[in-house]
């Protein structure tokens, strides 16, 4: 194949994955928090109206997880790598926030009926 | 014959390790975390075409290992491999199928088995299979940095 059409091979497939994230049922406000895959808690972001800070153990350690109106961050970690911390704020179609050594991930829910009603 | 593939891998493990260390340091470029250019790959991928495939591997070793201590966050070793193997398993395999002026192509590939074996490693860790919902938006960041790296890759090896 000559490189124009593996260039245009590739953009489709670019195009494709645009696609399927677009696609895929953005939930609103509320997310998930979830450790070794069991949902922790679930908060409605839009309904926080005071900032207060959660505290999920973790073997000794813990993570001291953010909440704002709006917004949820993990504003530390007891690990090494704090790629959660620097991950900052969590954004609505980017990636969720992932503590491997914790164990945590933090993400949107999509609507109901969508992708979470299969995945639990 | 040997000792000068030796000094070769020697030296393109610390480029590979300044790579790694100086793109730990750039600020995220998207607001999107998790999307990095991979610029070390670079380096694996000129040492897979030139060295072969055993010696790629060496390099991609030292280099995770030593920069994982070197940037204190030895948790990170397992998920490093777990992008860098599959990346480097697949252009290897694929190695024979594309002539040296479709590097960039094969570099596609192997951007595109890092994110799968990196979203793996993350779910099998985390036990969150959700997570694969963010293939996609990997995948677009992998196929386009993968794509430049290929090229750069590609650019030098033309000019040995």
């Amino acid at each position: 194949m000559s490189n124009k059409r593996w260039a245009l091979l590739f953009a489709l497939v670019i195009l494709l994955c645009a696609a399927v994230t677009l696609l895929l049922p953005s939930g609103g406000s509320t997310v998930g928090i979830w450790q070794r895959g069991e949902l922790l808690c679930t908060i409605d972001l839009a309904a926080v109206t005071e900032p207060y800070t959660l505290r999920i153990p973790y073997e000794g350690g813990e993570s001291i997880v953010c909440v704002e109106p709006g917004s949820i961050c993990i504003q530390s970690a007891d690990c090494k790598s704090q790629t959660c911390v620097r991950h900052g704020r969590l954004r609505p179609g980017g990636t969720p926030i992932v503590c491997l050594p914790e164990r945590i991930v933090i993400r949107y829910l999509r609507t109901e009926g969508g992708v979470d009603a299969v995945t639990g | 014959m040997k000792l000068k593939k030796i000094t070769a891998a020697a030296l393109l493990t610390a480029t590979a390790l300044i790579m790694f260390l100086i793109e730990a340091q750039i600020p995220a470029l998207t607001p999107v975390p998790g999307i990095k250019p991979g610029l070390s790959n670079i380096v694996t991928l000129f040492a897979l075409w030139t060295l072969g495939g055993w010696w790629a591997l060496a390099v991609l070793l030292c280099r995770v290992v030593l920069g994982c201590l070197l940037t204190g966050q030895v948790s990170a070793i397992l998920y490093s491999l777990s992008g860098g193997l599959p990346a480097l398993g697949l252009s290897w395999l694929l190695k024979g199928f594309f002539p040296s002026d479709r590097l960039w192509v094969l570099s596609v590939f192997s951007a595109m088995a890092h994110n799968l074996g990196q979203i793996l490693c993350a779910v099998a860790v985390t036990q969150t299979p959700s997570l694969f919902f963010y293939l996609p938006l990997l995948l677009i960041s992998g196929i386009i940095s993968g794509a430049f790296t290929g090229m750069a890759a590609q650019n030098i090896c033309r000019r040995l």
